[in-house]
C-alpha cells in the first residue's frame, strides 16, 4: 500500500472513531446520575455481597499450601480456563453493533482496527476481574489472620495473569467462530434481540435465542432406524432416538450442559458433608439452578412437544403421553450425571458415603427435569399479571411480570436451599421433602397441561 | 343405517356474549370434498375448530360417525387430520427427518386411510427442502411443509384452513391435486377458502358461514 494510501485510511479511521465517540458521548447529567448510581449499587449492593463473600470463604478456604486446595484450586481454574473458549464462542464478548457491521465492515477499513478498542477493553476487564478475585481471597486470609504482606504482590500479580489469560481465551472461542461478515452479522443481530428479550423480562425467550439455530448433521441417515418393526416399546423407542439425535446436533450446547450438570452433582455431595456447615442452603440453591441450567439444552424435545398442546394432533399420542415420552432423556441423563459424579466426589472426599451422594444426585436431576416440564407447559404470559399494581412505591406490575418470567429458576434455587438446610441435619426429612417437590410439581404440569388443552 | 361420518348440527360457539361461530349445519363424507365460505371473521376457522374437536361448541353437536367430538379421544385423533395453525416441527430435526418421525409413529392403521408419508414432500414440489431445518423455511414453504405434514399422516378426515394462504398460483395447483387425490383416495375434506379458483376446482358441496349480525 502506497504512503497516501495508508496516509487516507488513518484519517478515515480517525474521523470514524470521532464520529462513533461523540455518537456515544452522554450528556453532564447522564453522567452525573450513572456515577450516582454506581456509588449507590457499590454501597448498597455489592458492599454486604463481598463482605459476606469474604467471611465465608473465610470458613471454608483451606489454609495456604494446603494439597486440597492446591489439587482442587488448579483443578477448578483449568476446568473454567479450558471451557471460556465455548463462553466466547456463544456469546462474542466483543459486542459489534449491527450498524457497524453494516456500514463499517463493508468498508475497506481493516476489520481489527475496527474491534481492537472494544478487544482491550474486554480483556482489561477480565485482568481487572481476576485482580478482584485474588483481593478477596486475600482479605479471607486477613480474617483467617494469615495474611502477610509478602503475599500481596505475588497474589495480585497472579490473579491478574489469570485474568488475561481467561480475556484471550474468551477472544479465542469468538475468533474461532469466524470473522466473516455473514457470521458476525448473524451473532450479532441474534445478541440484540436476547438483549431486547432481556430488557423486556422475557428470560424464557431469550435463552431459547442464545444458541445458534441447528445446523450440523442435515445428512446423518438416523432416521432409517425409524422405519424398524414396531414393539411393545416402539413410542419410547422413537422418541428416545429423536431426543438423543436433537442432542448430538448441538454438541456444544450438549456439553457445555454434561459440564455444568456434573459440576452441579459434585458440588451436591458437599452439601451433605461437613464442609458446606453454615453455607449449605446457599451451596443447595446454586447447586439444584445449576442443575436446572444444565438440563435446558437437553428438553429440546419436550418444549417442543409441549408447543403442541391445543394445535391438531401430528402424531398419535396424547399430549400427557407425548410429554413422558419426551422426559425420558432428560431425566435418565441429568439422574445419571448427577449421581455418577456425586458418587465420585464422595468417594474422593473423606468421611463421605457415595451411596447416599449418589442417591441424592439422582433426585437432584429428576426435581431439575419436573421443573423443566412445568417451565414447558407455562404457556404465554397471563394478561391478569399485566394489571397495575399501584404502590407508594410506584407500579409494581413489573415485579409480577419479573417472577412469572423467572419462576423456574426461583422454584430451583429456593427447593435447592430447603433440601440442603434439611438434608444437613436430618436426611430423611430430605427425602420425603424431595419426594412431596416432585409430586407437587408433577401435579400442577398436568394442572397446566388440563388448563392448556382446555383452551 | 350407518352414521354419517362428520356432522355439525347447528353448533355454535359463545365466548363471554360474543358469537365467535352462529349456529351452523353441515356434513362431510368419505370422498366428499366441502368448501366452507364466508367473510372474515364470519367463524370458519372456529367451525373447523369445532369440527376438528379443538374447542367445544356451545350450541348444537359435532359428531365423527355419531359420537360426540373430543380431541382427547385417540380414535378421534386417529381420524382426523387438521391444519388450522401451523404445526410446530421439532427444530433439530431436517424436514426428511420430521416426516420420517410423523410417518414411523402412525405406522399403517386399519381403517385409516393411509396418509402419504415422506411422499408428501414431492407431492407438494418441496422434496428439495428435505435437508433443511425448520428454520430455514420461508414463509411460503413453511406453509407447503405445514399442507405436506398434514397430508403426511393418515387421516379419515382432513380439515385445512385457507390451505392456499402465502402460496403461488403453481403451488395453488398443487394443493388442488391433493385435495382431489385425497378424496379419490376415500378422505373426507372440509376446507376454509378465499380462492374462489380454487373451490370451483375442489369442492363438490359449500357452506356458507354466515356471521352474526352485530
Amino acid at each position: 500500500m502506497s504512503h497516501g494510501a495508508v496516509a487516507a485510511e488513518a484519517r478515515a479511521r480517525r474521523r470514524v472513531r470521532i464520529l462513533l465517540r461523540n455518537r456515544e458521548r452522554p450528556a453532564p447529567g447522564e453522567v452525573a446520575y450513572l456515577g450516582y448510581l454506581t456509588i449507590m449499587v457499590v454501597i448498597v449492593v455489592a458492599a454486604p455481597i463481598v463482605r459476606s463473600g469474604v467471611l465465608w470463604l473465610a470458613t471454608v478456604l483451606p489454609t495456604a499450601g494446603d494439597p486440597l486446595l492446591v489439587r482442587w484450586g488448579w483443578g477448578g481454574a483449568l476446568l473454567v480456563l479450558g471451557l471460556l473458549p465455548v463462553v466466547g464462542w456463544y456469546t462474542s464478548p466483543v459486542r459489534i453493533p449491527l450498524p457497524e457491521i453494516d456500514l463499517l465492515f463493508t468498508t475497506a477499513l481493516p476489520r481489527w482496527r475496527l474491534v481492537l478498542g472494544r478487544a482491550l477493553r474486554c480483556v482489561a476487564f477480565a485482568v481487572l476481574l481476576g485482580t478482584m478475585v485474588a483481593g478477596l481471597m486475600l482479605s479471607a486470609r486477613a480474617v483467617q489472620g494469615e495474611f502477610a504482606p509478602e503475599m500481596l504482590a505475588p497474589t495480585l500479580g497472579f490473579g491478574a495473569a489469570l485474568g488475561l489469560c481467561a480475556g484471550a481465551l474468551l477472544l479465542l472461542g469468538q475468533l474461532i467462530r469466524g470473522t466473516r461478515w455473514y457470521a458476525l452479522r448473524e451473532q450479532a443481530e441474534r445478541l440484540d434481540a436476547v438483549s431486547t428479550l432481556v430488557a423486556t423480562g422475557e428470560f424464557r425467550s431469550a435463552a431459547g435465542r442464545i444458541g445458534a439455530p441447528v445446523k450440523l448433521g442435515r445428512t446423518w441417515s438416523w432416521a432409517r432406524r425409524w422405519a424398524s418393526p414396531r414393539s411393545p416399546a416402539f413410542a419410547l423407542r422413537l422418541m428416545v432416538s429423536r431426543d438423543l439425535l436433537g442432542i448430538a446436533r448441538t454438541p456444544l450446547r450438549s456439553a457445555a450442559a454434561l459440564l455444568v450438570t456434573g459440576i452441579a452433582g459434585a458440588a451436591s455431595s458437599l452439601v451433605f458433608s461437613a464442609a458446606a456447615g453454615g453455607a449449605a442452603p446457599l451451596v443447595g440453591a446454586i447447586v439444584l439452578l445449576a442443575v436446572y441450567s444444565g438440563v435446558g439444552p437437553w428438553c429440546r424435545g419436550l418444549r417442543a412437544a409441549a408447543e403442541t398442546i391445543g394445535a391438531p394432533a401430528v402424531f398419535p399420542f396424547s399430549a400427557p403421553r407425548l410429554l413422558l415420552l419426551h422426559l425420558a432423556v432428560p431425566t435418565v441423563l441429568a439422574s445419571t450425571v448427577c449421581a455418577g459424579s456425586a458418587a465420585l466426589t464422595a468417594f474422593l472426599l473423606p468421611g463421605s458415603t457415595a451411596g447416599p451422594a449418589a442417591f441424592a444426585g439422582a433426585l437432584l436431576g429428576v426435581i431439575a427435569t419436573a421443573l423443566r416440564l412445568l417451565g414447558a407447559l407455562k404457556g404465554p404470559l397471563p394478561q391478569k399479571l399485566l394489571a397495575p399494581v399501584p404502590t407508594p412505591a410506584g407500579d409494581l406490575a413489573g415485579a409480577n411480570v419479573m417472577l412469572w418470567n423467572l419462576d423456574g429458576p426461583i422454584l430451583a434455587a429456593l427447593i435447592g436451599a430447603a433440601l440442603a438446610a434439611a438434608a444437613g441435619s436430618m436426611p430423611l426429612l430430605a427425602l420425603i421433602l424431595a419426594t412431596v417437590v416432585v409430586a407437587v410439581l408433577v401435579l400442577w404440569s398436568s394442572r397446566r397441561l388440563r388448563g392448556i388443552e382446555d383452551g | 343405517m350407518t352414521a354419517e361420518l362428520l356432522v355439525a348440527g347447528a353448533a355454535g360457539v359463545t365466548l363471554d356474549g360474543a358469537v365467535l361461530l352462529p349456529p351452523t349445519s353441515m356434513h362431510v363424507e368419505p370422498g366428499e370434498c366441502v368448501a366452507v365460505l364466508g367473510r372474515n371473521g364470519a367463524g370458519k376457522t372456529t367451525l373447523l375448530r369445532a369440527l376438528a374437536g379443538r374447542i367445544r361448541v356451545t350450541a348444537g353437536s359435532v359428531r365423527l360417525r355419531g359420537r360426540p367430538i373430543d380431541e382427547r379421544k385417540r380414535e378421534i385423533r386417529s381420524e382426523i387430520a387438521a391444519l388450522i395453525d401451523p404445526p410446530t416441527l421439532y427444530p433439530d430435526l431436517t424436514l426428511r427427518e420430521n416426516f420420517a418421525l410423523v410417518a414411523a409413529a402412525w405406522g399403517d392403521r386399519a381403517e385409516i386411510v393411509p396418509g402419504l408419508g415422506a411422499l408428501a414432500l414431492e407431492t407438494f414440489g418441496i422434496a428439495s427442502l428435505e435437508t433443511r431445518f425448520p428454520h430455514e423455511l420461508s414463509s411460503g414453504q413453511r406453509q407447503l411443509v405445514s399442507l405436506a405434514i398434514t397430508f403426511a399422516r393418515p387421516a379419515n378426515v382432513l380439515l385445512l384452513d385457507e390451505p392456499e394462504q402465502r402460496l403461488d398460483p403453481d403451488r395453488r395447483e398443487r394443493v388442488s391435486e391433493a385435495l382431489r387425490a385425497a378424496c379419490a383416495r376415500g378422505v373426507a375434506v372440509a376446507f376454509a377458502s378465499h380462492d374462489a379458483d380454487l373451490v370451483e376446482r375442489v369442492a363438490g358441496r359449500r357452506v356458507l358461514v354466515e356471521a352474526a349480525a352485530a
